[in-house]
């Protein structure tokens, strides 16, 4: 039998889960800037390895659990660092910072590294937990509410530009614009109000998970769509709207939804 | 169907202005169409009267009478200034001179023709006895003035003609206003690139109805 509670098997999942996703999703960004610098694969290769350290843990593989919270890191640093070369890629973009519009849309994404070891987070508040259940309960919670904030924000200001991009043509790209500041809104005020957490938390995060489901499908279908997608499947993948983007809004309102749980249970 | 009327900027795009975009432009591309817009140049190469019968010529080739006087495009002075520094496009057809001779036969002949058959100068003929001028000459079949036509080829000095009024036509922001082109787009560059989306300093096209002059050959 498994050692560790369900809770705590569940978020190690996710956060493999979460991993893989944004691992394939970086892939094909990365493709599509032909992998210009070597340092575009470390992306790749950590999401990867999250991934399988996070379902080894989640079955209760002894080394998999001490491994869990070394690649967590590794892929946030790694997340901290990608943002930088992206600030540098859009300052290198002719016109650089002083056309900041036309060359944030246009050149790397900005926020995007930052959104990618999300699953890291994840996977260290997994760790933390397994390694030892009473690991000092505020500062974790602390971590996880203001992680949640930040990530809606910075997803919420990805979705914003890559829509402007697309024009807002279809009323459905306003939603992650709209609900992204409201999640980071409540997740940030549980931070004062303890009951917030318990109610309009949730609540939220339910409605984040779900947006990010629907915005995947409706790049999905944006993607099938696009004219030549029987003759060039793989690119009008890379180069339509990226199918799995909406997935990590996803993660952030998961990430919300786990805090919640764990505030019911006295876990955390 | 409604007849033209002067307008700041005729064309679809009411409101589309090219030159708002200009500090997204290289420094070398915003002095040089700064310059085109503001600085016009004078006319060098062509004498006064070559200079009146040839602006009465590029009158009738492209009218812009759909323009108010002060949104004119100063075609002649921007060919003269081709001319004047002889300013070629690194090849002659052989039946044709340099292009500043060239231009300087085509308005004796189109002069000649029409004191042969209208017993007045170009630029006193009506729109209508001009354009027959012009059209037998864009028709091949130029009814005098045959002396000059031996020298220089009929087909190839319309060529000419035509695409020097357009070029410098269509070099003029107020031109890509009317057309909505984007003008210069380096290093801005385009970001809607898909689903026939307009950028966010395009406008919408505003179609209008428009007949051509009636006194005018263009249509027939």
């Amino acid at each position: 039998m498994n050692k560790y509670p369900l809770a705590y098997r569940t978020l190690a999942v996710t956060a493999g889960f979460s991993g893989f996703m944004s691992g394939v999703e970086v892939a094909l960004e990365h493709y599509r800037g032909s992998y210009g610098q070597r340092i575009m694969y470390s992306p790749v290769v950590l999401s990867a390895l999250l991934g399988l350290t996070g379902l080894g843990a989640a079955v209760g593989i002894g080394g998999a659990v001490t491994l869990l919270p070394v690649a967590s890191w590794i892929l946030i640093l790694d997340g901290v660092l990608g943002f930088g070369f992206h600030i540098r890629g859009i300052s290198r973009k002719p016109g650089g910072w002083r056309m900041p519009v036309s060359n944030i849309v246009m050149g790397p994404p900005i926020f995007a590294p930052l959104l990618l070891p999300i699953g890291g987070v994840l996977g260290w508040v997994a760790s933390r937990l397994m390694s030892s259940p009473a690991n000092s309960k505020n500062r974790t919670q602390t971590v996880l509410y203001g992680v949640v904030s930040v990530s809606a924000l910075l997803n919420g200001f990805e979705a914003l530009y890559s829509h402007y991009k697309a024009n807002f043509s279809k009323r459905s790209q306003w939603i992650p614009v709209i609900l992204a500041p409201l999640v980071a809104a409540v997740s940030f005020s549980t931070l004062r109000d303890r009951r917030l957490a318990r109610v309009a938390l949730p609540a939220v995060s339910v409605v984040g998970v779900g947006a990010g489901f629907l915005g995947s499908l409706l790049h999905l279908r944006g993607t099938l769509k696009r004219p030549g997608f029987k003759q060039h499947q793989f690119y009008n993948l890379v180069y339509g709207p990226p199918v799995l983007a909406p997935i990590l809004f996803s993660a952030t309102g998961f990430m919300g939804l786990l805090a919640c749980y764990l505030e019911r249970q006295g876990e955390i | 169907m409604i007849k033209l009327f002067a307008r700041v900027q005729p064309g679809y795009y009411p409101g589309y202005s090219t030159l708002d975009q200009k500090m997204f432009w290289d420094e070398t591309t915003r002095d040089l169409i700064l310059k085109r817009v503001y600085e016009v140049p004078p006319i060098r190469f062509f004498t006064e009267t070559e200079a009146k019968t040839m602006q009465s010529v590029l009158g009738r080739i492209l009218p812009q009478e759909d323009r108010i006087e002060s949104r004119r495009i100063s075609l002649l002075n921007y060919i003269d200034e081709r001319l004047y520094s002889k300013r070629g496009e690194g090849y002659r057809y052989e039946d044709m001179p340099e292009d500043d001779e060239a231009h300087r036969l085509g308005i004796r002949a189109i002069e000649i023709m029409s004191t042969d058959r209208y017993g007045r100068c170009f630029t006193e003929l009506s729109s209508l006895d001009q354009d027959t001028v012009l059209k037998s000459i864009h028709d091949g079949q130029p009814f005098s003035a045959q002396s000059i036509w031996n020298v220089m080829s009929v087909q190839h000095y319309w060529s000419l003609l035509l695409r020097d009024a357009v070029a410098a036509y269509y070099a003029h922001p107020w031109a890509w206003d009317e057309i909505g082109f984007g003008g210069p787009a380096y290093p801005r560059g385009y970001m809607r690139t898909t689903g026939g989306e307009r950028e966010p300093w395009e406008v919408n096209e505003k179609r209008y109805e428009w007949s051509s002059q009636p006194d005018s050959l263009s249509d027939f």
